[in-house]
């Protein structure tokens, strides 16, 4: 009998093809001359986290307080990443440095767009999902912002930008 | 799985970044999804995918290329990596799967369908509404959707191949899908030469949309490198499949070289070969006997010049008949029974059972005095007469004439006084080998039960090799927990 999804999402697979793959489609895309490839990633992302959280969702409501360890845990669970989070509630910011992203690892001098766009679409998809799942009485969501920081385009780590909103 | 495959697949599963599965699927599938956006059509998006996949592939192959070099170089074998492969490529189990060859007449190898059971790219497709594309609508003779899959996996074996200058190449088809609605992933794998395969490619009309096709030709056709280091020709003669063969039967190795140099050189089966000597059981030791003294010979010659100097000759022949009698006791039955029931598993499968029944009615005593009569009678072609020597050495140096410069003693006082001093010294001699003879049977039962002890239990699915493994699998655990 195949896997189900359900089975998948505790199993842990290596992700060095998939994640060369995506800069192989990103030169697909360039050569086809698309033009809103991040977009196109971001998307991916958000697809991503459409059907994943169908299988696995943080069993936390989304606060002010619970924001930092709930993404830590969807890092964990999904890329099985270990990252630094900070927040800034304040200039409504979410900077999360990865050190070991599995979109990011080799320097590419022929790319400029990191392969972790994938994360800035998929984390705020999440985050709205636990919301609905959650819902409080102030909500916090995010919004994509930009990768300031990417191995793929030769820095030591991944920085991902998230913009806080507080409703 | 051999201990050698199992420890590679665990060091590959936990050196390289994993995800979860899950995600792994559904970024396979975005990835696919995208292509297909932009080119709007199912059998390109296809081979785009497979191009996409192999690429990805042959990026990291080529970090790798040392570790894949103790991979084995010929098609055939290399598919009895395939587990090893998957893991490297997915990191994740294969699980149950079946290899089906079929002969095709004139061709060198087998046309190979892997049947695979579990495809975790597949896994649970369809049951989202994000799973968009419908491969249960798409033809049945292209690709499923494990295409980008298909042309990783093919990647790594024709990188594989190039690397050791093999002249064929691989080409897998996903013959049957689960996203299409079949109950496997089954893959057909045709082994083609390199010369048919530049013979396609002027067949494919070079236009746009042929680009990546010939691209993914310049692939496969890819040469492996020209000089080879002292490393790659070892690594050619000692690959993974050699030396697991090795480690998990290394009588079964022997056998099966023996098997084929019989099929070679004599053209017979070794069945057919070994029944020539049916009921002459007895005169196979006197034959391995006889045959390992000549073939010790071969090397220059050496025990005939030795022996063709008659005091040397009497020498060795004495030394012969005094191991002759002697090894009982300084070697123990129990070593010597080992071996001969070893010899008698080696025969088993290989010689008709009429046979080895016969050898393993022959005590180990008598077979090792069957080897050392065969022993005996090349010794004698070789320079030594056997017949011209007393009963021990002591009767010969009974036989010298009395020096020189003791001539005019009394006859009778020489003969009595030399013959009392040869009879102490041989006694001494006899006791010091019976002093020995304990100690050197001690050492070598030790060293005997030693070796075998440890031979048991790498061969045989031994206590060791599993405390290994188990030890080491949970190092891999904790390892990964570190990580994650």
């Amino acid at each position: 009998m195949n896997y189900s999804r359900a089975d998948l999402v505790q199993a842990t697979s290596a992700s060095n093809q998939m994640r060369n793959a995506v800069y192989h489609l990103i030169r697909f895309m360039r050569r086809e001359k698309v033009e809103d490839i991040r977009e196109r990633l971001r998307r991916m992302g958000k697809n991503i986290a459409l059907t994943f959280s169908r299988y696995w969702l943080p069993n936390v409501p989304l606060t002010k307080e619970t924001l930092k360890s709930i993404v830590k845990d969807i890092y964990q669970t999904i890329f099985k990443s270990k990252i630094v989070p900070e927040v800034d509630f304040d200039k409504k910011i979410l900077r999360i440095t990865d050190s070991k992203c599995c979109l990011c690892k080799y320097n590419y001098p022929d790319i400029d767009i990191a392969g972790c766009e994938v994360i800035e679409g998929l984390l705020p998809t999440y985050v709205d999902i636990l919301n609905k799942q959650f819902p409080q009485r102030t909500t916090i969501s995010l919004r994509p912002s930009s990768v300031v920081k990417s191995k793929a385009v030769g820095d030591t780590h991944c920085l991902q930008r998230f913009e806080i909103i507080v409703k | 799985m051999g201990f050698l495959t199992w420890i590679i697949k665990k060091i590959g599963k936990t050196i390289g970044r994993n995800t979860s599965s899950l995600f792994y699927a559904l970024l396979y599938r975005e990835i696919f999804k995208e292509i297909y956006e932009i080119t709007d059509n199912v059998e390109k998006s296809i081979e785009i995918m497979r191009y996409v996949g192999g690429e990805a592939s042959l990026e990291s192959l080529k970090r790798q290329t040392a570790i894949l070099k103790f991979l084995p170089g010929e098609p055939d074998r290399v598919l009895k990596y395939f587990e090893v492969i998957w893991t490297i490529v997915f990191g994740m189990p294969l699980g149950d799967y079946e290899m089906e060859e079929t002969k095709i007449e004139g061709a060198p190898y087998p046309e190979i369908r892997l049947k695979i059971k579990q495809c975790p790219v597949c896994g649970g497709y369809g049951s989202d509404k994000e799973d968009t594309v419908r491969f249960d609508k798409m033809k049945k003779d292209i690709d499923g959707m494990a295409c980008g899959f298909i042309g990783m996996i093919e990647k790594v074996i024709n990188y594989l191949l190039a690397l050791k200058n093999n002249d064929f190449r691989m080409k897998i088809k996903e013959e049957k899908c689960f996203a299409k609605g079949d109950d496997i992933l089954q893959f057909k794998c045709d082994i083609v030469s390199l010369e048919d395969l530049r013979l396609e490619i002027p067949s494919v009309e070079i236009s746009e949309d042929t680009e990546l096709q010939i691209a993914a030709y310049d692939l496969m056709l890819e040469e492996g490198p020209q000089k080879e280091s002292i490393l790659d020709k070892i690594r050619q003669k000692i690959d993974l499949d050699r030396i697991e063969e090795f480690i998990d039967g290394p009588l079964d190795s022997v056998k099966s070289r023996l098997s084929n140099l019989i099929r070679d050189k004599m053209h017979m089966e070794p069945e057919e070969f070994f029944d020539y000597f049916t009921n002459y059981e007895r005169d196979l030791f006197k034959i391995a006997g006889y045959l390992g003294v000549h073939l010790l010979n071969e090397y220059g010659g050496l025990v005939e010049k030795f022996l063709s100097n008659n005091t040397f000759a009497k020498v060795a022949g004495y030394i012969f008949k005094q191991i002759q009698e002697t090894y009982k006791i300084f070697i123990p039955l129990d070593v010597i029974d080992d071996y001969h029931q070893l010899f008698v598993e080696f025969l088993r499968n290989l010689a008709p059972e009429e046979m080895v029944e016969q050898f393993e009615l022959l005590t180990a005593i008598e077979a090792a005095d069957l080897i050392f009569e065969g022993a005996q009678g090349a010794l004698e072609d070789l320079g030594i007469n056997f017949e011209e020597l007393k009963e021990n050495i002591w009767e010969e140096l009974k036989r010298q004439p009395p020096p020189e410069d003791e001539i005019g003693l009394a006859a009778e006082e020489i003969k009595g006084k030399g013959h009392t001093l040869i009879q102490i010294f041989q006694e001494v001699l006899m006791l010091i080998n019976s002093i020995l003879s304990l100690p050197v049977r001690m050492i070598l039962a030790r060293e005997h039960e030693s070796i075998k002890t440890v031979i048991e239990s790498t061969t045989s699915g031994g206590d060791v090799l599993e405390s290994i493994k188990t030890h080491a699998d949970k190092i891999f655990e904790y390892l990964e927990e570190m990580r994650a």
